[in-house]
């Protein structure tokens, strides 16, 4: 849910940048639909006015597909790969390759977990640190796996309609100038992998011992609360380990899995409340003490 | 309390207030913002009588959970019960008996706590707290506030915690008398006397 919320709040960044576009990016659209048409007369529009009414599509499907990708790219930012994760358990729920026309220009969520996975290296969250080695070689398994379903280029193999090839390779020229625009708007709350990673292993050992992970306690006169992205980072690593090693222990691995993730559900969103209370109260105490 | 993360440590967690909150011989321990409180219900009496699966029904008609904010109170009435949950989360090692009994400053205004005192070794989550107004006026329960106290004994022995009743509780719990195997056996309607005749 909280991965969720950071694409809420990163659409207003999407449109932020989709309003700055420049009057170039649009010129080369319209010319590679009208060069489209002109190379193949026969799969382009009946009339001269319908041209047209292919540049806008064009249009729309591209700034439709930017406006949900610059949003995930937030998302990540923000909550690392706990974001990458959320995002595609989301996508389980739906057609990964969906056709944008069919789905009033919404993209593909192939198209966006594509997207998702290469900002995990972008923004250097790959590998996964921050666990133990044994752990992390899991993970790497666990991600390699999730990102190799992203990376299956659908929409050139499944609809070769030329119109969304042509608005998404579009998509793909703009990218760098999206991470570029992130990285200058995003200063403040990116959340940096060395300071993720270094708060993570602490909290997957709580996970472990069944505690919430709300901190690291190694000095209980002195406890140090968990960030938000760390706990639900933490949590995320935890599901993954153990659904690995529960289908290996047991036959009847779902319940076991559903069972001890309610727990594991509970005991974060225990963390998220408490990790909050201590950074307000030390904030109160030192305000009353100064 | 020495920080290491064992299944043999004394974990309480977060201690908000160190120097406040840990004394020489107990820990001080705050209310959490969830409760459950007792409905008015259309049946007279909690039957325990019944099947299980009933039991468990009248239980969940007879009680509600919910959580207040933080900076709201709970306002508890002469007489009433409320269970609510400490704010803190812990485990107790298998080699500690804990006791959970209410603070000298609430029990001056007449706040009863935990009527249901021991926390056995190997317990983790937070304690349920039988909160009890036996005073004569209205008392405002506020979340956070130091609430109750914790005593730890030493016991002796391996026994490991067996509590599948209540499992890594985040709040406070709902009775689990129906689960309790024994109630069928007791509350079967016996003929008295039918033998010697």
């Amino acid at each position: 849910m909280h991965a969720a919320l950071g694409h809420e709040i990163g659409h207003v960044l999407s449109k932020e940048y989709l309003a700055s576009q420049q009057q170039k990016d649009y010129v080369q659209l319209a010319n590679e639909v009208l060069q489209w048409i002109a190379q193949d007369p026969a799969s382009g529009p009946a009339t001269e006015g319908g041209a047209e009414e292919y540049f806008t599509m064009c249009c729309d499907l591209r700034n439709a597909a930017i406006n949900e990708i610059v949003a995930d790219l937030y998302a990540i930012q923000c909550f690392g790969p706990a974001a990458f994760f959320s995002l595609h358990e989301m996508a389980q729920q739906y057609a990964m390759d969906e056709s944008p026309i069919e789905a009033r220009f919404y993209p593909p969520w192939r198209l966006r977990l594509r997207y998702a996975a290469r900002a995990l290296s972008e923004y250097s969250y790959l590998p996964i640190r921050g666990v133990d080695d044994r752990d992390a070689e899991v993970l790497a398994a666990e991600v390699a796996r999730l990102t190799s379903e992203a990376e299956d280029t659908t929409y050139d193999n499944e609809w070769s309609q030329n119109v969304i090839t042509i608005a998404y390779q579009s998509v793909e020229r703009s990218i760098s100038s999206i991470h570029q625009f992130l990285r200058e708007k995003v200063v403040s709350t990116a959340v940096s992998p060395e300071m993720l990673y270094g708060q993570t292993r602490a909290l997957v050992d709580r996970l472990l011992q069944q505690l919430p992970p709300c901190g690291n306690e190694t000095d209980p006169t002195s406890p140090k609360p968990a960030t938000l992205p760390a706990i639900l980072n933490a949590a995320w690593f935890y599901r993954l380990l153990r659904i690995s090693k529960i289908k290996q222990e047991t036959a009847d691995w779902q319940k076991e899995y559903l069972d001890e993730m309610e727990i594991v559900q509970r005991l974060t969103l225990r963390a998220i409340e408490t990790s909050y209370w201590q950074k307000e109260f030390r904030n109160a105490q030192t305000r009353i003490h100064n | 309390m020495s920080g290491d993360l064992s299944e043999n440590s004394l974990v309480i967690s977060p201690i908000l207030d160190w120097e406040k909150q840990v004394g020489i011989a107990s820990i001080d321990v705050r209310l959490g913002n969830e409760f459950i409180t007792f409905r008015t219900s259309s049946f007279p009496f909690m039957d325990l009588q019944k099947e299980p699966a009933k039991i468990e029904q009248n239980i969940y008609r007879y009680q509600r959970k919910f959580r207040i904010d933080y900076g709201e109170s709970l306002v508890l009435h002469p007489g009433e019960l409320v269970l609510g949950a400490t704010f803190e989360y812990m485990q107790i090692p298998n080699d500690l008996l804990c006791y959970v009994i209410g603070r000298s400053s609430w029990g001056r205004l007449g706040l009863t706590v935990a009527t249901a005192t021991v926390v056995e070794p190997g317990f983790r989550g937070c304690i349920t707290l039988e909160l009890v107004n036996s005073g004569v006026v209205p008392i405002a329960l506020v979340p956070g506030c130091r609430i109750a106290q914790l005593v730890f004994h030493p016991v002796r022995g391996a026994a490991r915690y067996k509590g599948k009743k209540y499992t890594c509780p985040t709040g406070p719990d709902f009775s689990k008398i129906h689960l309790d195997k024994e109630m069928v056996f007791w509350a079967q309607p016996r003929n008295v006397g039918s033998e010697t005749e």
